[in-house]
């Protein structure tokens, strides 16, 4: 059920509710009042009547007693008749005209005197109210007035029509009202249904015109206000979204883009391990193809040896076969540390703890060198004390070869030169030196020897390492290397010192 | 008389071998690949040293060495002969090298060791 009907049905039917309870609760006590007021005219009339009537029944005046009950009768439209009744109750006088109505004659006898007694009588003509009255508190008799009740109906039924009236234009009226109201408030329910209606489904511009300053208005306002508010908190999500989906596809580019390197980085560390493979069986195959021909000039040369003592012609080869002996012995050697380096620079191999004793090694290298030396007019002096430390051999004979081969290739033009080396301990130190009367080195050169490619003379001796692998290598077995030198001219002397461990020693 | 078999590719070296062990008074039995070598044994030749080299064209010393002492379960005593040490080392794996000879020391040094093995003077 809408509101309009509601409301309007409600009203009328309020109204008409208290209409009717008013207007019966009126009813009622209007008409016991008006029968009252009535009863009491009536009353009030006969006890007149009755007074007036005194004299001339004590006197017994009847042409009076009509006169007065006639006259009284005009008093009031409403007297029905007058009429008085002696003490024995035989109608003395009445208003009645020729004949006095039968059923009137015991009708309403006064119970108790002096009150007046009422006595209601259904008649053709209607109500009527018999109203008796004792004259001189009955002993002289009773005076009846009757009286048209009819009129109190008349009242009442104009006072009722009066009161549907008024009840209906109540009904009216605030019908009329609850219709304005109903009519305000739906034009402005349905102006925000509207309003709502459109937000609901999206139209964030809809607003509501806003004129009355009352409730409605507010209420309007306020549903601006919230358009608004949710406008604005749209466009705010709207802008977020946006940002979060490009955060999105940023972070998907960015884990593609890992995807892809992590990829890469697997197949290139799959390269890696690959290339590693290929060299350390480079190293192997380079290996036994330089040793193989090597071992085979050995082996040759065995057999001439032994075939030339057999035969009787050592002596003559001998020279020949020693230097060639020499050669492929350095051969071997050289390629034995060489590989040795190689394995040590490729991680293969790493630095020996072994028993080294410093002077064997360097015996083994003064003797390589021996006829280079004498041919270059260099002599050895040497002091080598015989230290055995922990340490990689192989390695150690790399660095004391090359620092010979400089030695005897630094040499002063044409100059006989001496050169020195000694071993000794000295402190928690091993050290060997490699003294020579060659060209020496100034202060600046005495470090930069170390840095590659620094002086890059081939060398045709040796193992072709330079100082700079010589450095790495003593660094590694966790040694110093360095040159002193009083300068240029002065000759040079190389030092190495190496730990000389607790057990270390002679 | 005993009874050398000698396993090596390269016939400079083999006629060094047989120049080397002249004065030794053994027999030898000269095979270039693993594969001849096990015929000779397959032919049931009595064979009491082996002189074996590693880098061998068909079948290579390690496989021979795993033949003879896995397969046939041989306790022939070996030499291996080779110009790399590394190269000896997965046979040590294997089973037992009785000896081990660097290609390009001194022959006296093989020689040495093949009197020693073979329990001559």
């Amino acid at each position: 059920m809408n509101l309009r009907v509601r409301l309007i049905g409600g009203t009328v039917l309020l109204i008409t509710a208290i209409g009717i309870a008013v207007l019966l609760f009126l009813r009622v006590s209007l008409k016991a009042k008006l029968q009252g007021e009535l009863q009491m005219r009536g009353i009030s009339i006969a006890k007149f009547v009755a007074d007036a009537c005194a004299h001339p029944i004590i006197t017994e005046n009847i042409v009076a007693l009509q006169f007065i009950v006639n006259n009284s009768r005009k008093v009031e439209e409403d007297i029905a008749y007058v009429f008085v009744q002696d003490q024995a109750g035989a109608v003395m006088v009445h208003t009645f005209g020729e004949t006095f109505p039968v059923g009137l004659r015991g009708v309403n006898i006064p119970a108790a005197k002096p009150e007046p007694r009422v006595e209601l009588l259904r008649t053709n003509e209607g109500p009527i109210y018999d109203i008796a009255t004792p004259i001189a508190d009955g002993d002289l008799g009773t005076v009846h007035v009757g009286l048209h009740g009819a009129s109190v109906r008349r009242s009442l039924a104009t006072l009722m029509g009066a009161g549907i009236g008024v009840t209906l234009a109540c009904i009216i009226v605030f019908g009329g009202l609850a219709l304005t109201a109903d009519l305000l408030i739906t034009r402005n329910l349905s102006v925000l249904s509207e309003a709502v209606g459109a937000l609901g489904i999206g139209d964030l511009e809809h607003r509501i015109t806003v004129t009355a300053r009352d409730e409605f208005g507010a209420l309007g306002r306020a549903f601006n206000a919230m358009a608004d508010n949710i406008q604005r908190s749209e466009e705010k999500l709207v802008d977020l979204n946006t940002s979060l989906l490009r955060e999105i596809r940023d972070r998907n580019r960015a884990q593609e883009e890992l995807r892809l390197a992590s990829g890469e980085l697997a197949r290139q560390n799959e390269e890696l391990k690959k290339l590693d493979r290929l060299r350390d069986g480079f190293i192997r195959d380079v290996s036994h193809e330089l040793k193989t021909p090597v071992a085979k000039h050995a082996m040759q040369l065995e057999i001439l040896r032994n075939l030339a003592e057999r035969e009787g012609f050592a002596a003559a080869v001998e020279p020949v076969v020693g230097v060639m002996e020499t050669s492929v012995r350095r051969q071997q050697q050289v390629i034995r540390n060489l590989l040795g380096l190689s394995r040590l620079e490729a991680g293969v191999r790493g630095y020996r703890h072994e028993p080294v004793r410093l002077d064997e090694v360097l015996h083994g290298v003064i003797d390589d060198y021996r006829s280079l030396a004498a041919a270059k007019g260099s002599t050895f002096t040497l002091a080598l004390a015989p230290l055995t430390i922990l340490s990689d051999g192989e390695m150690l004979w790399h660095v004391f070869s090359n620092l010979v081969n400089n030695a005897i290739k630094f040499q002063r033009e044409g100059g006989r030169g001496e050169i020195g080396i000694s071993v000794a301990a000295e402190g928690a130190e091993a050290v060997v030196r490699i003294r020579d009367q060659g060209i020496g080195l100034d202060p600046e050169e005495r470090t930069k020897v170390f840095e590659k490619f620094y002086q890059a003379t081939a060398s045709t001796e040796g193992s072709g390492v330079g100082l700079t692998i010589c450095k790495m290598i003593v660094e590694g077995v966790g040694g110093r290397i360095g040159f002193e030198s009083e300068g240029r001219g002065k000759g040079a002397t190389a030092v190495v010192a190496l730990p000389l461990g607790e057990r270390d020693g002679a | 008389m005993k009874t050398l078999l000698i396993v090596e590719d390269d016939t400079d070296i083999q006629d060094y071998y047989q120049i080397l062990f002249g004065d030794l008074g053994v027999t030898t039995l000269q095979a270039y690949t693993g594969r001849q070598a096990l015929a000779f044994l397959d032919a049931g030749q009595p064979v009491d040293l082996i002189i074996l080299d590693i880098v061998l064209p068909e079948m290579g010393g390690e496989e021979f060495f795993r033949a003879l002492r896995l397969e046939r379960r041989s306790t022939i005593p070996v030499i291996v002969c080779s110009v790399d040490e590394k190269l000896v080392e997965p046979l040590h794996r294997i089973g037992t090298v009785q000896a081990t000879f660097l290609k390009g020391d001194p022959g006296s040094v093989l020689v040495r060791m093949i009197r020693g093995l073979l329990g001559l003077s």
